[in-house]
């Protein structure tokens, strides 16, 4: 189990051995191979190290192919490069499949596995890799006490002192860009969030980082950009853990640098890429909102009695241009605690005109009765079909199912990820459960002040989950309006094409 | 009797403006009131029970209108009118011959398929010498008829005495249960705060079972931060989470365990908000969602429209802050309608289907058996309290 | 299920083809001698339903509250009228007394059902208090004995009417247990079994009465309601929330084939209580506009489930299948210690149906009249005993028979 998880919170730290894991399954799938080498060396040595792993990888797995003992090693192949992109999550399956892979007798595996103790994300039951993988990080970060037991696989710390720890150490970062450094910073303190604000953040800040880089002396352009890439990577994750959209547009941008031809003069190489970025943005977020929003707008009718759940870019938007249209329709906003993300969307709904209800996610069986159709925002939808989403949407869609209203998700094609889930334990972010304990505006409510304290009591607050596949009626993407079963063909068919 | 008048006077105000809170501490309150009602009232010689019962009831409309909302009220004073029909019945038959007791006591029962075709004697045709409620003096002629009216009077204040008790005690009597119902490395899912579950999960406790339990806050009103707390201070290991996460973690949930405002004649329950969803989210994940009450709860009525008239809209600053969203508020469109509606409602309707079980004082029931419970409690002819009571309902 | 296999079909095929021409020699040779339907008593052979192949309860019913076609009507007459009172005055001759009793009731019975407005129950009992009034028992013992044959007849002559078998098994533990009370005038007994069975209709009137009052609090403003077939008890209900101003509309179906929803929004019409009219097949798509499904009930058994019209059963599905609440308006004396399994455990009522084209003989048409609806997809019943869950049928009929 613990080898396992190890490559999963390997973003970029697969640390070498992580990205030499890929590399030995991943000999035959060229783009991954180049993309997967590189990572965040810390030390010349273990990049050294890496190259000969590689080397040796790439022999072993030659030999394996040609007495065909390769077949179910390829194939995985296809997996786990996937999954080696900086992505917290990382299914359980594709894990077992790695498993067999890393003891394919193959060497480097073990050393892989030994090396990736310096990953500050895994195991978090165990001692020795926490405290090793503390000496590494960028930033301080306390472990929480009083963690929930179900969720002792998931990384969770104590949010105090962070934010003013970094911005302290804002003019001595050498290692990571100014413009990446500021979006970790929002990221922290929650000034950006939502998957697509994230995700485009991340893409400027990364476009400028590109802009300003300049390749060092005897290093290679592509290489050394890309794991100066990564270690943003890793540095984004530890402010706040990665999200699958902003996983999916990483792997996109490593396969971009890897694809790059090795003539190109160092200008044009970073104007290429900064034009693939912004293409990338372009085409898969913006203009895809646009076609969403297009065809959502069909299912609107005059009369209907619209619900949405906490604040989804996208299902503002579908809102606001439908309003715009003329058609007469009611907003009911449901909203949930700690974030209350509702509030935003409310007030600017309200500021265009649209006639809002607002309550909270307990009294969605009472406004039910009226509601026509739901439309909900989605953070990622996996393979089987479920929806991966802010805490709460499970409920409303739920409840919704239950009164045969319903739900639409409106979500971008980029988002879709080839994983499966069955619930929303495996896999989850555990958000800082002191918000739990206060209620803002509410001074009175102080029963849970010192809980820290006390043994007996933990507080949870999870960020996403999943909502099952059968309460969903219709999937709204770029590439039109799908059923939830049609989600791994959508993966299948285009992830090929455009690097998912 | 101004004396009672200011006392029901002055409940009513409370009940008005909400200054009593919890089912259990109503019931009380009504039953003592009642109690004092009945031993002020003087009653004629004849039809004592007629002129109770009219008293009794002219009270209830009152407190009933007060707080339509609160069905323990409702639910106490026929269980009193019902306490009075059964004693008064109980003292002629022992007075009287058995024939016309039978006939009178086919006036107690509920219609059934047994008497349909018996001449039935309305309840009305027994004449009422005085309509109205108390003013009535009632000289007695003969000694005999004093006393058995006394009888009367005593008789039902004893069972109202004993009713006072059962409220009181019905937390004990549930939580006697929770053994046979929670057994070791239980996980339990509760949302808000009843006490009636937080006795009921002490008791387990107390016998030794170790088990977790998760609470969910229960917003608007927090009350589950309450119950962790008190969980937590008995030495129960409990997890506070958010009310959007109930689906997330039921998958790794045993059982359900909430307590209700009331339980209607069908098996269903009037419960706090956000009680539906985890009733459903239970169903999917078929774990038992087990509802404990007091019997004081339980109402006779068939809910038809509960959500909306058996629910309380609360205030929306529970919701949204008025400073904040003052701007939001000032905004119309040319119609001069608002655009912003804040819904707050105080109680969930959950349909006996998604209950599993009710654990009452008088033991576990099924939903469908609710109805034979309330014909216990219960008279056919109180379900609508007005002054002039009519037959068949 | 072994009864669908194809050599029981056969077999089955064979049987019937056997019986039909049984039966067409004996209506040649007008003999009184009927092909033997599986459940027949000794004292029915002498009063034989003429065509056992027909429900006389759902001829009535269809000839009360049906628009009929001629065809099938004059069919139906003939069955009904034409050929009992023969065979009764056959038998009387022959037979005297007791086959006049017997003949004599099912006449009574019979005169009583054809008003369209009385109840098949209070029918049987009016017909069971003319057994009294004309009895020469002088012991409740004897009388008791003469109306259990009496009412044995009459049940036996329609197998298939529920609520006439539950009225006079009502009847009958009504009788035991006056007798059982100590009277010492045997005829002021007698005279009060008569007042109270004359005064049944009274009950009847009052039970839907009391139904109505019972259902105005489920109906609310703005609402749609579904009905299938024609009840008087909803019919009742509806009138009586027209009458106190209650704003909603009715969707009817069909009806086929007795096109009961024809008669009933015409009714409605009449109530100017707005009326839309569906083909039985048409309900499901429809079903998401309506609020709840109100129907009858021809007997209510003891799971708690009810016997009706056919259609009632899938109108039920679909209604709950889109959570829309189905009640049911019923008597009491309606309920019926029976206990279905499916649809094939009843005893079978057939009737002819007519298709308005012919339909070649090799065509099997499913005739059956009535279907049985279980418990899980009602909401609530509405009798005159109360507002009752599907559970408390058994509980009441408990009561009653132990």
């Amino acid at each position: 189990m613990d080898r396992v998880d190890a490559n999963f919170f390997n973003e970029t730290n697969d640390a070498e051995k992580g990205g030499n894991i890929s590399e030995v399954q991943v000999s035959h799938h060229e783009d991954k191979k180049v993309t997967s080498k590189p990572l965040k060396d810390k030390t010349s040595k273990a990049e050294r190290r890496a190259l000969q792993e590689a080397q040796r990888a790439a022999k072993s797995t030659k030999k394996a192919a040609a007495s065909g003992v390769a077949p179910p090693v390829t194939e995985k192949p296809t997996k786990a490069s996937k999954q080696y992109p900086q992505k917290k999550d990382v299914p359980l399956a594709t894990s077992s499949v790695s498993v067999p892979e890393m003891k394919g007798g193959d060497r480097p595996s073990e050393k892989d596995k030994k090396k990736d103790v310096y990953h500050p994300r895994m195991q978090y039951d165990d001692k020795s890799r926490v405290e090793k993988a503390k000496k590494r990080s960028v930033i301080d970060k306390p472990e929480a006490r009083n963690r929930v037991e179900l969720f002792q696989h998931l990384p969770q710390y104590e949010r105090g002192n962070q934010l003013r720890d970094l911005e302290s150490k804002i003019f001595n970062l050498d290692s990571v860009h100014p413009a990446v450094y500021k979006v970790g910073l929002q990221y922290l303190s929650g000034d950006v969030s939502g998957s697509n604000a994230r995700c485009i953040a991340m893409l400027y800040a990364f476009k400028e980082a590109i802009e300003d880089y300049h390749t060092p002396v005897d290093k290679i352009l592509t290489r050394d950009l890309a794991t100066r890439i990564s270690s943003y990577v890793s540095f984004l994750n530890e402010c706040r853990p990665l999200s699958i959209s902003m996983g999916n547009a990483i792997r996109y941008v490593k396969a971009r640098i890897a694809k790059l031809p090795s003539n190109l003069t160092e200008t044009d190489t970073k104007a290429t890429l900064s034009s693939d970025i912004y293409r990338f943005i372009n085409e898969k977020i913006v203009i895809a909102d646009k076609v969403i929003v297009q065809q959502a707008v069909t299912k609107v009718r005059d009369g209907d009695v619209l619900l949405t759940y906490g604040c989804s870019s996208v299902v503002e938007m579908v809102l606001v241009y439908a309003h715009e249209l003329g058609k007469k329709f009611r907003v009911v906003i449901v909203d949930s605690r700690p974030k209350f993300e509702g509030q935003r969307l409310l007030r600017r709904l309200i500021a265009k005109g649209l006639s809002c209800t607002y309550t909270h996610i307990n009294a969605v069986s009472y406004v039910m009765h009226e509601v026509t159709k739901v439309f909900l925002g989605a953070a990622s939808i996996l393979s089987n079909g479920i929806v991966y989403s802010r805490i709460g949407t499970a409920c409303v869609s739920m409840v919704a199912h239950s009164f045969r209203v319903p739900v639409l998700i409106c979500c971008e094609a980029y988002k879709f990820h080839e994983r499966v889930l069955l619930d929303s334990i495996c896999t989850n972010e555990l958000g800082d459960p002191d918000v739990i304990a206060k209620v803002s505006g509410r001074k009175d409510l102080n029963y849970l002040d010192d809980w820290v304290n006390k043994k007996n009591l933990q507080l949870l607050n999870l960020l996403y989950d999943a909502t099952p596949s059968d309460y969903i009626s219709l999937i709204v993407t770029d590439y039109g309006m799908i059923p939830p079963t049609s989600v791994p063909v959508i993966v299948r068919e285009y992830g090929k094409e455009h690097l998912f | 009797m101004p004396d009672t008048q200011t006392l029901v006077n002055d409940f009513v105000n409370k009940l008005k403006k909400r200054k009593i809170e919890g089912s259990q501490a109503t019931a009380r309150h009504t039953a003592e009131l009642l109690r004092s009602v009945i031993s002020q009232q003087r009653i004629p010689y004849t039809n004592q029970a007629g002129a109770l019962i009219n008293a009794i009831k002219a009270v209830g409309e009152q407190l009933i209108a007060a707080n339509p909302v609160e069905l323990a009220v409702g639910n106490i004073i026929r269980r009193v009118l019902h306490i009075i029909r059964e004693e008064d019945l109980s003292l002629t038959t022992a007075a009287i011959a058995a024939a016309v007791a039978a006939a009178a006591r086919s006036t107690l029962r509920p219609p059934s398929l047994q008497t349909l075709l018996e001449d039935v004697p309305d309840a009305t045709a027994v004449p009422h010498t005085s309509s109205s409620g108390g003013d009535s003096e009632g000289r007695s002629k003969s000694a005999d008829k004093n006393s058995r009216s006394r009888k009367l009077k005593h008789d039902v204040i004893e069972a109202v005495n004993e009713l006072i008790q059962d409220i009181a005690t019905c937390h004990e009597h549930i939580a006697e249960q929770a053994v046979e119902h929670i057994h070791q490395n239980e996980v339990i899912l509760t949302l808000g705060r009843s006490r009636t579950v937080m006795e009921f999960l002490c008791a387990a406790k107390e016998k030794k079972r170790s088990f977790r339990v998760f609470v969910a806050e229960g917003a608007p009103r927090y009350q589950g931060h309450v119950l962790a707390k008190e969980l937590m201070a008995r030495d129960l290991q409990t997890t506070v989470i958010t009310d959007s996460a109930v689906f997330a973690m039921i998958s790794r949930v045993n059982m359900v365990i909430v307590g209700a405002h009331a339980i209607m004649a069908n098996g269903g329950v009037i419960a706090p908000v956000g009680l539906n969803m985890v009733a459903l989210a239970a169903q999917r994940h078929a774990v038992p969602f087990v509802v404990v009450a007091g019997s004081h709860k339980l109402c006779p009525l068939y809910p038809h429209n509960p959500e909306v008239l058996l629910n309380e809209l609360k205030s929306p600053s529970d919701l949204l802050d008025f400073g904040e969203f003052s701007d939001c508020l000032d905004i119309g469109c040319g119609t001069g309608e608002p655009l912003l509606h804040v819904v707050n409602p105080a109680f969930d309707y959950v349909p006996p289907n998604l209950v599993s079980l009710f654990i009452t004082d008088t033991g576990g029931h099924n939903p469908s058996y609710m109805y034979r419970l309330i014909a216990d409690y219960y008279s056919a002819d109180d379900l609508v309290i007005k002054r002039k009571s009519t037959a068949g309902n | 299920m072994w009864y669908r296999s194809p050599s029981f079909i056969l077999d089955n095929q064979a049987q019937e083809k056997l019986l039909l021409q049984q039966q067409q020699h004996q209506q040649n040779d007008d003999v009184l001698n009927p092909p033997p339907p599986p459940s027949m008593s000794e004292t029915s052979v002498l009063n034989p339903n003429p065509n056992p192949n027909i429900s006389a309860y759902y001829q009535t019913r269809a000839a009360h509250h049906a628009v009929v076609t001629s065809d099938w009507l004059a069919q139906a007459q003939a069955a009904v009228a034409g050929g009992v009172s023969g065979e009764v005055t056959a038998a009387e001759v022959e037979d005297g007394c007791e086959v006049e009793k017997g003949g004599s009731v099912i006449e009574e019975f019979n005169s009583w059902r054809k008003q369209p407005d009385l109840a098949e129950a209070v029918a049987a009992i009016r017909a069971l208090a003319s057994v009294i009034r004309s009895s020469n028992a002088t012991t409740m013992m004897e009388l008791e004995i003469e109306l259990k044959k009496a009412s044995d007849s009459l049940k036996s002559w329609d197998a298939t009417s529920i609520s006439l078998t539950a009225a006079c098994d009502l009847f009958m533990r009504y009788v035991t247990r006056t007798s059982a009370l100590e009277y010492e005038d045997f005829n002021s007994a007698r005279s009060r079994l008569i007042e109270r069975a004359e005064k049944f209709g009274e009950i009847s009137y009052k039970a839907r009465r009391i139904i109505s009052m019972l259902s105005q609090d489920f109906i609310f403003d703005g609402c749609t309601i579904l009905v299938h077939g024609f009840s008087r008890v909803v019919f009742e209900v509806l009138k009586t929330a027209a009458q106190n101003k209650k704003l909603f509309r009715v969707f009817c179906t069909e009806g086929r084939p007795d096109r009961t929803g024809l008669r009933f929004s015409n009714e409605m019409a009449k109530l100017d209580v707005p009326v839309k009219l569906l083909i039985d097949s048409a309900v499901a798509y429809s079903m998401d506009e309506v609020d709840m499904v109100f129907v009858g009930a021809d007997g209510v058994v003891e799971s708690g489930g009810i016997i009706n019209m056919m259609g009632t059963y899938q109108i039920a599905l679909v209604a709950h299948s889109l959570n829309k609440p189905v009640y049911v308006a019923a008597e009491s004396y309606k309920f019926a210690r029976l206990y279905p399994l499916d649809q094939k455990d009843m005893a079978p009522a057939l009737r002819p149906i007519d298709f308005g084209v012919p339909v070649p003989s090799k065509v099997e048409i499913e005739k059956s009249a009535r279907d049985y609806t279980p418990p899980q997809y009602l909401t609530l019943l509405f009798t005159d005993l109360g507002v009752l869950t599907p559970s408390v049928v058994s509980d009441e009929l408990i009561q009653l028979y132990l």
